[in-house]
């Protein structure tokens, strides 16, 4: 939460987070190469630069499987939801490792400038293209997310346009599995890495379905609706203290039911951010905190607290036999509501 | 045709740098103000997105301007 924009806003997490990612990578690069040597022996050697040029292009496909296994991952088990808070730190940490991939490519094909690098990597002479130049279009695509990974860039296009951009991420990762099943796998003749490449399009496709399937299911279990409209939420016993139930309303969106002690409050679930889940969150400092990054919303009127000024919608609650309903209708963002008590209506 | 994918690219990005400079040196902030008092880090920063979004960013902000 920032009211002044910075190149990052550094925190001592977020240091410790990119020294240990920096430190893994080099790691990394380094066990390949000894690796690959040790495969490798003389006479059958591959020179250093092919064995950077690899170690980097493997490791970019590598941390581009963990940034789109994070999703999923936080989805089905919500420990992981820390994993979240700095995913843009590891998508662009993806973008330069493949960025310095393809810099090393360029110099050792095209020599630093003696050749032109659009002859000598991506087109043939010919005038067709291989596998280079589709790992080149992944790159674009990478670069643009990194480019616009900035709150500035969320703040000026809307959480639902910078989001649908992003979701290139899904773009780059076929044009990276063509560019590799057409140019490395073609010359390689272990199984070692094709069958790396499969297992790791089959988990994170499994993660995705499981993920998917299992909001799926929550979010068509939960759309009762009352004689006048009123969508059951259920016992609010059951609501954990100082956490929420989310509900899906026949319009698709979901409401977050808090409950903070004897007292409920209904907020969108949709963080003014970055659209996190902000019912997978927990009240902390008396604000319903959105566990992507933190970001925080009074529960009584949707309001984060000053100086920050984001909103999200309220939504009215009430307590009947023993169940709490939600008034599918948003109010305004930023709306005051009063909060129920979990005693009202004759409740269990 | 891969030339030319190339070549469109490079055009673009080349163009974006010419509307990055004024932009970030003074057209951020009316874009949302509070990038106005962005740091300069923010501001380097912010150049390559330009590069990207420019007919999105200078669209935007010719409209402040006559709004």
């Amino acid at each position: 939460m920032s009211v002044q924009y910075r190149a990052v806003n550094w925190t001592r997490h977020k240091v410790v987070y990119d020294l240990v990612l920096a430190g893994a990578c080099v790691a990394f690069v380094g066990v390949f190469m000894v690796m690959s040597m040790v495969v490798h022996p003389p006479p059958n050697e591959v020179s250093p630069p092919i064995l950077v040029m690899r170690a980097l292009g493997t490791l970019a496909i590598v941390l581009l499987h963990v940034v789109l296994a994070i999703g999923p991952l936080a989805r089905l088990w919500p420990r992981t939801t820390f994993l979240l808070a700095n995913r843009r730190h590891l998508g662009v940490a993806t973008f330069l490792v493949a960025g310095l991939h393809a810099f090393v490519v360029y110099g050792f094909y095209g020599g630093f400038g003696v050749e032109n690098p659009v002859l000598a990597v991506l087109v043939r002479p010919d005038g067709s293209v291989g596998f280079e130049f589709v790992g080149f279009l992944a790159l674009l695509v990478l670069l643009v997310m990194a480019a616009t990974s900035h709150d500035f860039w969320l703040a000026l296009l809307g959480h639902g346009v910078w989001k649908a951009m992003h979701m290139a991420v899904y773009v780059a990762y076929a044009l990276v599995v063509a560019h590799v099943v057409f140019g490395v796998l073609r010359s390689e003749k272990s199984l070692v890495f094709p069958l790396l490449l499969l297992g790791g399009a089959l988990v994170l496709g499994g993660l995705h379905l499981v993920a998917g399937g299992r909001e799926w299911r929550r979010d068509a279990a939960s759309s009762d609706e009352s004689e006048d409209g009123w969508i059951d939420v259920g016992d609010p016993h059951e609501i954990p203290d100082k956490r929420a139930r989310v509900v899906c309303l026949g319009s698709g969106n979901r409401v977050a039911v808090f409950r903070d002690g004897d007292r409920l409050s209904a907020l969108s679930n949709v963080c003014a951010h970055q659209g996190g889940p902000l019912g997978e969150g927990e009240i902390l400092d008396g604000c319903a905190t959105c566990p992507w990054h933190g970001y925080q919303y009074h529960t009584e009127n949707g309001q984060s607290p000053p100086p920050y000024t984001e909103k999200i919608p309220t939504y009215e609650l009430r307590v009947r036999g023993g169940r709490v309903e939600v008034n599918p209708r948003p109010n305004e963002p930023g709306t005051p509501t009063t909060p129920v008590s979990i005693t009202e209506g004759g409740a269990s | 045709m891969a030339i030319a994918v190339i070549a469109i690219v490079f055009g673009y990005a080349g163009l974006g740098l010419l509307v990055a400079i004024p932009m970030c040196l003074v057209g951020l902030g009316r874009l949302d103000p509070a990038a106005a008092a962005g740091t300069w880090g923010f501001r380097v920063l912010s150049i390559p997105g330009v590069m990207v979004l420019w007919p999105v960013v200078l669209g935007r902000w010719l409209k402040r301007g006559k709004a």
